[in-house]
């Protein structure tokens, strides 16, 4: 049994009229069930609206499911008892790298989770260390998160929950604000995290490059998931994803559109390399 | 000619050991009826040119013509000026503070001091051009989507009637539906409203298919300008700026590389389809 | 302009004064600003230039950044040495209408602009040496009594620290969103008093909604990293007292008490 079990998933948000008399129902998930094996990288895409900011937060208990459940190592997020054992075991990086740094110093902001945890001053200052090291912030720890890039505010905080000893981060769309450098420092930070210490890591993104290295992608829609699968799986299906209003990564349309002209490719092809491999012993 | 910029320098800090060039020494004619891609990475000093063109900064030294007239003459309207060079900024929908979508819109046109009926039209007209109809009108901007808010936001900037109009990172935070929507949007003003179009971003892949001609900043410096095939050709040095060329550039560079002597002009998805099938029927 | 302000800006390098306790700083910063009231005579404000210097030279921030943040006084200086310079009766050195320069003016305001000077040094220390949030524990662990009568002091001074990380956001965001009104023709500059406050509007709406967004993301950001409350909470830097602090509080009182002796004695 993996480490995030999500069964049967509904989330409504219900919006009431100025008067109360009216209320808008608007559901985000319909019945989402999904195992993820602990020390895995799954990315989870879906446009705007599609369900996978929701289902992110439901992960930690800053929302609760409306109906089924949502076990994180076996506990229940909707337990009370358990909340605070839940958000230690899930830490949760969110999209505005502006609004979730406490501190007003790199190492401050990262201390400010062990702190709240209760954990003694000695193990605060190494697992700082530690965290810093892990996202290679340590120069910057005494410095004004005010003065760093997008890209290195979002390293602090992932920081920040990696000091928390998580056994997984979700991650809500990290990179959404950030640009093409700021993305592949974070995107890189993740994956060596994943990799070095093991920690199972759950990316909520709309950017296909970020998804190509995943262990697994799931597809979200309408608050259903419609695709489950590996990168090759899931971009083999060009004409699916882009019914989800979703993008695939120029080699692989590429790839694609040459098959449907008749050369033969094989499926799902990701890297530049790839197709490039491919290409030259069909053209030389 | 719609605007000219010469030698134009802007300083932070100037005279201090803090001194830092945010532009140095850019010069730039920019056409009626071009649709320009500005690249650049942060800090490269893109937004800091465009806020140069509608006077919201001041440069150091140098000069911006807008139609042959100097923007720095004394006793230009700077007013007049930010009406004829529209600009919208990243994140245009945080500007948005009106009760409704339709007042909000108003606000450009109405500080340009016109008639009511005329602010009613134009706002009409903007929100036509960008695809909200009457059912929107009366709406609160802040309850629409994201992508909805930023189409609000842009036709505050087009109810002012530009004849230029610079977009600084429109698509950032949307997905790729809404991504594909503002660009889809924009290219619809340039080509039917004939708007001169200037789109800032770091994705040289989103601009790649929309865009005549692509200026690349960096560190505060102009260091390619010309069609998108021409700049693309430098991807090892767009590269070491920290600004990647599209995919289908380095296939066809590697292609070559290897002796399959496809066009370096192919830029696009379809180009490089094309091209591919015909040497594989060869 | 904003940016050259550096009275409450922090200078991160390490120097014994940065690792001084923040109670005992601003036990030292309030004893400096007493003998600056009291002072009178020319050798206490002598004892109040040495104990600067030494303070600042301790501190290993550059004079010139220091200096820097005076500009933000100029104002107020130039206003209150020109009140004293002519409306202090005395030796008139000369006169213009009913303007008259005195001597004891001269006096009165040279040393008016430097206890104001001396004033803004010594507090700039010590926001320059103690992080924002050293000195919220400081005020909190000092004021620590109030919370027995009911006063909430972790969640005031939680406050005060999350103001100041996003002041400079919130001015950036301010200067933003008055460049994209001003390219909407909005004009924040001309007009009369009622004008200029109705031209505030487009600025003040979209800056209290983005001060309100940011606040439920970052309410959300601190549950989600376990926040509840002061309760239960270990520091990450407690403070403590080590033997520099003593040593600065024997100091402290040495200086006081000179002062005070000085001023009975003169």
């Amino acid at each position: 049994m993996g480490i995030i079990r999500a069964v049967n998933l509904i989330f409504d948000y219900i919006r009431h009229d100025e008067e109360n008399d009216k209320e808008e129902i608007n559901h985000a998930l319909r019945g989402v069930s999904l195992d993820i094996e602990e020390g895995s990288f799954v990315a989870i895409l879906g446009h705007n609206g599609s369900g996978k900011s929701t289902f992110a937060k439901l992960m930690n208990g800053i929302l609760l499911p409306s109906d089924g459940t949502v076990y994180i190592a076996d506990m229940k997020t909707n337990d009370e008892e358990h909340l605070w054992d839940v958000r230690k075991t899930a830490g949760m990086v969110f999209q505005n790298p502006d609004n979730q740094i406490i501190g007003n110093v790199v190492e401050e902001d990262v201390g400010f989770g062990p702190e709240n945890m209760g954990v003694p001053t000695e193990e605060i200052w190494e697992r700082v260390d530690k965290s810093l090291e892990a996202v290679g912030m340590t120069a910057y720890r005494l410095q004004s998160p005010n003065k760093l890039s997008g890209g290195q505010k979002q390293r602090v905080a992932i920081a920040g929950v990696m000091a928390m000893k998580p056994r997984c981060i979700v991650l809500d769309e990290p990179t959404a604000m950030l640009d093409p450098n700021g993305r592949r420092e974070v995107i890189k930070t993740i994956h060596e995290l994943n990799q070095q210490e093991g920690i199972t890591v759950l990316l909520i993104t709309h950017y296909m490059e970020e998804v190509i290295d995943a262990d697994r992608v799931v597809v979200m829609d309408g608050g259903h998931v419609v695709m489950d699968g590996t990168p090759k799986e899931v971009f083999s299906k060009v004409n699916e994803l882009k019914k989800y209003r979703l993008d695939v990564p120029q080699v692989t349309e590429l790839a694609d559109e040459l098959k449907q002209a008749g050369m033969e490719l094989p499926d799902g092809i990701l890297t530049i390399e790839e197709l490039v491999e491919e290409l030259a012993a069909q053209l030389s | 000619m719609a605007i000219e910029i010469k030698n134009l320098n802007h300083i932070y800090g100037q005279d201090t050991i803090f001194q830092q060039y945010a532009l140095k020494n850019v010069n730039l004619t920019i056409e009626d009826g071009e649709f320009i891609g500005l690249i650049g990475h942060t800090g490269s000093g893109k937004s800091t040119l465009t806020q140069h063109l509608n006077g919201l900064l001041k440069a150091t030294d140098g000069d911006i013509l807008y139609n042959g007239e100097s923007i720095y003459r004394e006793g230009y309207s700077m007013k007049t000026l930010r009406s004829k060079v529209g600009l919208v900024f990243q994140y245009p929908e945080h500007q948005l503070f009106e009760v409704d979508v339709f007042s909000d819109v108003c606000f450009g046109p109405k500080n340009l001091g016109l008639s009511q009926d005329e602010i009613e039209t134009r706002a009409k007209e903007a929100l036509d051009l960008v695809g909200l109809d009457e059912s929107f009108y009366k709406q609160s901007p802040f309850e629409l989507s994201g992508g909805q808010k930023r189409r609000v936001a842009i036709a505050g900037v087009l109810a002012m009637k530009p004849e230029v109009l610079i977009l600084d990172e429109p698509t950032a935070g949307l997905d790729p539906k809404g991504r594909d929507d503002i660009l889809g949007l924009v290219e619809k003003l340039h080509k039917e409203q004939n708007i001169t179009i200037i789109l800032v971003s770091h994705s040289m892949e989103d601009v790649a298919k929309y865009v005549s001609r692509l200026v690349v900043m960096n560190q505060g410096e102009k260091v390619f300008d010309g069609t998108p095939k021409d700049v693309f050709r430098h991807y090892k040095e767009l590269e070491a700026m920290g600004l990647a060329a599209p995919q289908i550039t380095y296939v066809v560079h590697a292609l070559r590389a290897r002796g399959i002597m496809i066009s370096e002009d192919v830029t696009t998805v379809e180009e490089a389809r094309d091209e591919i099938l015909k040497l594989w029927r060869k | 302009m904003l940016r050259d302000i550096t009275l409450g800006q922090y200078y991160p390098i390490d120097s014994v004064l940065h690792r001084m306790d923040p109670r005992t700083k601003l036990f030292g910063t309030m004893a400096y600003i007493v003998s600056l009231f009291i002072a009178d005579s020319l050798p206490v404000y002598a004892a109040a230039a040495l104990f600067l210097v030494i303070a600042i030279r301790m501190s290993k921030v550059p004079v010139k950044f220091m200096v820097r943040g005076l500009k933000s006084i100029v104002i107020l200086l130039l206003i209150s040495v020109s009140f004293n310079l002519f409306l202090t009766p005395g030796t008139t050195i000369f006169k213009i209408g009913f303007l008259q320069m005195t001597w004891e003016g001269v006096e009165f305001a040279a040393l008016m602009a430097v206890r104001l000077i001396f004033l803004v040094l010594g507090s700039t220390i010590l926001t320059l040496t103690t992080t924002p949030n050293q000195l919220t524990d400081g005020l909190e662990k000092s004021l620590g009594f109030l919370g027995k009568v009911g006063v909430p002091v972790h969640e005031v001074s939680m406050m005060m620290s999350i103001a100041l990380r996003f002041i400079p956001i919130l001015i950036e965001e301010t200067d933003k969103i008055m460049k994209a009104q001003m390219a909407r023709g909005a004009d924040f500059e001309t007009g009369n008093l009622i004008q200029k406050a109705k031209a505030m509007v487009p600025l003040l709406v979209p800056l209290f909604i983005s001060a309100f967004r940011r606040a439920t993301d970052l309410a959300m950001a601190m549950e989600a990293r376990c926040y509840r409350g002061g309760d239960g909470r270990t520091k990450m830097k407690p403070l403590r007292y080590e033997n520099r602090d003593r040593v600065a509080y024997a100091v402290c009182f040495v200086y006081l008490a000179a002062v005070i002796g000085m001023k009975i004695i003169l």
